[in-house]
């Protein structure tokens, strides 16, 4: 992307230098601190922070997690493009953030999961429903979230910096990537809490600045529909550089509307629901937590950060808008490759613009902090999850008898290999347009994510649900998404200057209404098929259905053969290991300093305690997971859920 | 209970007549207005779900608990359920067998000064079972065995 050089604002001076400066120190000096206090070397103690979380951390990396600098660039640019009701992806996320903490979470403990393909592989056994699942989870990362949110970063330190995109990418990439491949989850969680405070901090000192600029709330509700670039020419129909007349209301139009209130209710409710309570990015922070009343209570606290994003980036979006219509606001398609490299739009450059713009020397490096902050945060937790997934799913099946040491190791020679993929996908994403990414990326979620939510929702809640139902409406569903995906990207999308001509009956059914269609579908085709095949009997289901989570009776494992396998396999390794060691021990004496240094880094000791035998096993498996809650705590908190429901009400009707 | 049904009425009324005012003057409702009218209808509708819920868990414990004492009086008038649970220490003292239920759990998680706390709790706001003893004797047994 090119950019004119003479409105450029590049930060060099000490101040802002100091402060970016400041910032990485402090997150790396947490990262390290974090290091000591967990054990990073066995599974638990890397991927699920020994389960010793408590809520505070929680709340603030589920926040962190999900605000990443795609939510800076995206929010406030469709803000700037549409109006407010992209808020309500936000505003919905408040109440499905509940669902996870009270319905989903409770299972998963229960289950004594550590990923999500692993609790369906439990729930219905067979290996192919979670091998999908794996699959798609880790298509879906690396499209979707990964690309998202490394293009946002690049757009805004082209915009403030002028750095070449692969430099910068590349740097933040290295990183993130250090910090991950270190500390583990519990690194991870801990410097969540600082991001969030340095976002929230900084979103907020450019929010207050753009409200000054712009001269206050009630001076953007009149401002903004007068919003209109002076460079338009006549050919162009005036409802596409017009803002919306339904711009301050959240619920629009079910037909006409750019996000019809059905679809912001019901198919922002679906995908949030997967996003939320089925994937492992988020189930996994969780899933850390040291009981159950402090994931509730993490939930609420994420659920309050989740009213922030409205303030602090979508109206700060239309502020942009009003301040720079000719920039931000363009239609030309000139003038529009000028200011910002792409002919579609420049509503990206919103927040960019107006963090070079607005803010003063030395907090313009805060906003960068903020940025890389949001970035980080979100790509680090995202790397997490996605070697969680390859080495506890993909991997424990190509080589059963892994022990801790090696699935540590390919867990994070995993997280370079995304690494890698991700900086070849990124001339990819240049060239898709940027004008649509926030778009896009809820397109690709609504046509493959509804399947996924649909199915979880119906083997929480339904015991009759097995496996060839899951599996068959997984597949009916993917093709169903498919069908509506495939033309559309080849079609092309288009813009309001040059529409595209994708037929009406693809096309014409608005992303979130296909949601809800493609959720309902799916889970009659679900329960269709499991109806007509026999069921999974309740002795292995205890304490993975809802209606089950207090049981405490034996569960028979559905995957227990599977497992038993690997244990075998995991022992004879053990045996011949130890053959081995003894006559190497007596060859080689000491090992390396350098290899000394490197398990140190890494959190990989050597010491391995020995795979339990048989008996050990059915011994811990009587070892029931406590999902009991102190009932004066449960009160507590639920009272707080009630709270911060009746707040989100509150907030929605004011701006419905 | 009855003085926030007028509480909650008189509420009603100063919203029905800004309501009314607004829409006199020909102006939509007030934003702040509408956020509380939606709080309102939610939280009827939470209370709604709660009445539903205590009258559908209810229906589904009573006869449970009827069931249990039959089991216990195995037919016979004299013999209370009582009986099943003399203390082996005392023939004249009973186990106090709600108490001790929770007391493994809530002693191993959460101490002692916190368990009599929680249990007390228990018995103020959660009547689900009957005691089988007084609260104020169970307190008694509570420190007792403290």
């Amino acid at each position: 992307m090119e950019n004119t050089t003479a409105k450029h604002v590049t930060i060099n001076n000490p101040a802002d230098i100091s402060v970016i400066v400041g910032y990485f120190l402090v997150v790396i000096a947490v990262g390290i601190w974090s290091t000591f206090r967990t054990n990073r070397g066995t599974v638990g103690g890397y991927f699920l922070a020994g389960r010793t979380m408590v809520w505070w951390p929680v709340g603030t990396s589920l926040f962190a997690s999900n605000i990443g600098s795609g939510h800076f660039v995206g929010l406030a640019g469709t803000a700037a493009a549409s109006g407010i009701a992209v808020g309500g992806f936000e505003w919905n996320a408040l109440f499905i953030v509940l669902l996870l903490g009270w319905v989903f979470v409770p299972v998963y403990l229960t289950a004594g999961v550590i990923t999500m393909p692993q609790y369906l592989k439990k729930r219905f056994g067979g290996t192919r429903i979670s091998l999908y699942l794996s699959i798609i989870s880790l298509f879906l990362y690396i499209f979707t979230k990964i690309s998202v949110d490394m293009f946002s970063g690049a757009v805004f330190i082209q915009q403030a910096l002028g750095w070449n995109i692969y430099v910068a990418v590349i740097a933040l990439l290295c990183i993130t990537a250090l910090y991950t491949v270190t500390g583990g989850l519990a690194a991870l969680m801990y410097t969540d809490t600082v991001q969030t405070f340095v976002i929230i901090a900084g979103a907020f000192v450019l929010m207050g600045f753009s409200f000054y600029e712009v001269g206050g709330y009630s001076a953007l509700l009149e401002k903004y529909s007068l919003a209109l670039p002076s460079q338009r020419n006549s050919s162009i129909s005036e409802h596409c550089y017009t803002p919306r007349e339904d711009a301050f209301h959240l619920l629009r139009d079910p037909t006409t509307g750019d996000l019809p209130w059905p679809g912001v209710l019901f198919g922002i409710a679906i995908i949030g629901s997967w996003y939320w309570c089925t994937d492992q990015v988020i189930v996994q922070r969780c899933l850390a937590a040291r009981s159950l009343t402090h994931v509730k209570a993490g939930c609420i606290l994420c659920g309050y950060l989740k009213l922030l994003p409205m303030f602090l980036m979508v109206f700060p979006g239309m502020i942009s808008r009003v301040l720079y219509p000719d920039e931000v606001g363009c239609v030309d398609s000139g003038v529009c490759k000028e200011v910002c490299g792409t002919e579609v739009g420049c509503s990206n450059i919103a927040y960019p613009k107006l963090v070079v713009s607005v803010m003063p020397t030395g907090l313009r490096g805060l906003m960068l902090a903020v940025m890389l902050a949001a970035l980080m945060s979100s790509l680090a937790s995202i790397f997490n999850s996605s070697s969680t997934l390859f080495t506890m799913d993909i991997w424990t099946r190509i080589r059963p008898q892994a022990r801790d040491k090696e699935l540590m190791i390919v867990g994070r020679v995993w997280i370079l290999c995304i690494v890698a993929i991700s900086i070849c996908w990124i001339p990819v994403v240049q060239a898709a347009q940027s004008g649509q990414l926030f778009d896009y990326i809820q397109s690709v979620t609504s046509y493959l994510a509804p399947p996924i939510a649909a199915v979880f929702f119906l083997a929480i809640f339904v015991k009759r649900v097995n496996e060839s139902g899951a599996f068959w409406g997984l597949m009916g569903g993917l093709v169903m998404g498919l069908c509506r995906m495939i033309p559309e990207f080849a079609y092309g999308s288009g813009s309001c200057l040059s529409p595209t001509n994708c037929p009406k009956l693809i096309c014409g059914v608005h992303y979130l209404y296909f949601a809800v269609l493609l959720f309902f579908c799916t889970g009659i085709l679900v329960l269709f098929i499991s109806y007509n095949t026999p069921p999974i009997e309740d002795k292995h289901l205890h304490r993975l259905v809802f209606t089950l989570r207090h049981s405490k009776e034996e569960r028979v494992d559905l995957d227990w053969e599977e497992e038993e396998r690997g244990r075998r396999a995991r022992r004879e390794a053990d045996e011949k290991k130890k053959v081995v060691t003894e006559e190497d021990q007596i060859e080689r004496g000491e090992r390396s300093i350098m290899m000394k240094i490197i398990g140190w880094f890494c959190g990989i000791s050597d010491t391995q305690a020995p795979e339990p035998t048989e008996e050990e096993v059915t011994e811990a498996s009587k070892q029931l997971p406590d999902i009991s809650e102190d009932p004066l705590w449960k009160n507590l908190v639920n009272a707080n859920a009630l709270i911060m429901m009746s707040v989100a009400v509150y907030f929605w009707g004011y701006y419905a | 209970m009855g003085k926030t049904v007028t509480a909650l009425h008189g509420l009603l009324l100063t919203l029905g007549l800004v309501a009314a005012q607004a829409e006199k003057a020909g102006e939509a409702l007030p934003n702040w207005l509408t956020g509380i009218i939606a709080v309102g209808v939610f939280l009827f509708l939470i209370f709604i779900a709660f009445l539903v819920n205590k009258a559908w868990c209810e229906d589904a414990s009573k006869p449970e608990a009827v069931h249990n004492e039959y089991a216990m009086t195995n037919g016979s008038t004299r013999e209370t359920s009582l009986d099943a649970v003399r203390s082996s220490e005392d023939p004249k003292a009973y186990e106090n067998v709600v108490v001790h239920q929770t007391d493994e759990k809530w002693r191993r998680r959460s101490g002692r000064g916190f368990h009599m706390l929680s249990t007390t709790w228990r018995a103020l706001i959660v009547s689900e079972e009957p005691a089988t003893l007084p609260l104020g004797e169970r307190l008694t047994q509570d420190i007792l065995t403290l």
